[in-house]
């Protein structure tokens, strides 16, 4: 059985790199990533609501304010910093699907997710998708037309 | 961060999980076990609750198994909800479970998460309760069986110490014709204003609700003549009357649906 109290030294597999963090059972995945200099996971709520601060575990979206950083001990955590060269990024652009930018790295993770799970989501599985996080500035059209239109794409490259 | 301290175990066993609790209680170290956690660090970051030691019990092969034993569906304890609803054993849970919060959270919230926890709704609980499933509990050292139905009732649901291992349904029962319908005030993201479940089994239907009460319940034609509308929820989502008013139209849907 492990054990972990007060601060100790583990290690924390973050975008492909094994960092050596000391951490007390007390911290969420949040506060570690940030304290790491990872800002992209932003604070909203920190109460699971928003989704700013969602990062992948293992391919999947979860939200690191109600993530304590030791369960994510020998998972592979992926950060908005660790996805780069990410098509949706370039869609979000191109599709002005953001404005003040706050939401945008937890929505970009969502929907790298969406695109390796279910790489042919129909509109339903899209918004059940999307809908995990909230946009103050409310891009949510914008944004679902990226994804869309990202989706076909990476579709169409594949067949071709 | 959690403005307390406390000592974080990972237990690779039933036995390991049940006799740390026990050794923790007694040394007054405030133990509890940790699934999902969701619930446990948004109360704890706003200081509704505490504890001394989490026993997160994620790594007890029990706990995370969904089975086909060609007989019953077993779901642990641990299987969190987007899992059960990906693994499709059990259609209407799986219905259920991906209205629960959202898609992401769905992803950390487990089974035993929404039967056990602090919130009312538990809409898991609304299958199990059609289906009389059964629930494994581990304490001291064994397991029992207990019916879904003579523990739902009950605040809290599980004794301290008690761990819930998993759930079995009749597999045959899970292939019965059903219907699902969770309607909330205005955001698809919300506590239900009433969710409904129904089975059909030899042209009769059982419902099930949550929303209407501070509890999941079965609900009768005998029962929904007899609404004390006192006991009935009233809130900021809706009023008592509002709400009896959706189950009644909710129940009318889920007849024609299910004959049709
Ligand atoms: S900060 Fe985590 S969901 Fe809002
Ligand atoms: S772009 Fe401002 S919150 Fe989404």
């Amino acid at each position: 059985m492990i054990e972990y109290n007060d601060y100790q030294k583990v290690y924390l597999n973050i975008n492909g790199e094994n960092r050596s963090v000391i951490i007390k059972p007390a911290q969420t995945l949040l506060d570690v990533l940030r304290s790491l200099g990872l800002t992209g996971a932003k604070k909203g709520c920190e109460n699971g609501d928003c989704g700013s601060c969602t990062v992948l575990i293992n391919s999947y979206p979860i939200k690191s304010c109600l993530t304590l950083a030791l369960e994510a001990v020998g998972k592979q955590i992926l950060t908005i910093e660790g996805l780069k060269n990410s098509p949706f990024q370039q869609a979000f652009v191109s599709h002005n699907a953001f404005q003040c930018g706050y939401c945008t790295p937890g929505f970009l993770l969502v929907c790298h997710s969406l695109s390796i799970h279910y790489p042919n989501a129909d509109d339903q599985t899209i918004a059940h998708w999307l809908q995990s996080n909230i946009c103050r500035c409310t891009c949510y059209q914008e944004i679902t037309n990226a994804v869309k239109c990202k989706l076909k794409d990476i579709l169409q490259t594949k067949k071709a | 961060m959690l403005p307390f301290d406390f000592c974080y175990y990972l237990p690779r066993s039933l036995s390991q999980a049940g006799s740390l609790f026990e050794k923790l209680q007694k040394n007054s170290a405030k133990p509890v076990f940790f699934g999902g956690g969701t619930e446990l660090i948004s109360r704890g970051r706003v200081g509704n609750i505490t504890f001394g030691a989490a026993i997160d019990v994620k790594s007890i092969h029990e706990l995370r198994q969904i089975k086909d034993t060609g007989k019953e569906i077993v779901i642990g304890g641990a299987v969190c909800l987007r899992e059960i609803a990906e693994s499709n054993v059990f259609p209407l849970l799986g219905a259920v479970v991906k209205r629960i919060a959202d898609n992401t959270i769905q992803n950390k919230i487990t089974l035993a998460g929404n039967l056990l926890g602090g919130i009312i709704y538990r809409e898991a609980m609304l299958p199990l309760l059609l289906l009389d499933a059964k629930v494994v509990i581990y304490e001291k050292n064994s397991t029992k069986a207990v019916g879904i139905k003579d523990l739902y009732l009950k605040t809290p649901l599980l004794n301290e110490g008690q761990l819930l291992v998993e759930i079995r349904v009749d597999k045959q029962k899970t292939c019965l014709p059903w219907f699902h319908n969770k309607v909330v005030k205005s955001e698809k993201i919300d506590y239900p204003l009433i969710t409904l479940c129904a089975v059909k089994e030899n042209s009769c239907i059982k419902y099930a609700v949550s929303g209407l009460y501070n509890h999941p319940c079965i609900i009768d034609k005998e029962s929904l003549k007899n609404i004390d509308i006192n006991q009935v929820l009233d809130d900021h989502i809706s009023s008592a009357s509002y709400r009896v008013h959706i189950l009644k139209q909710q129940i009318q849907n889920a007849h024609k649906e299910l004959f049709s």
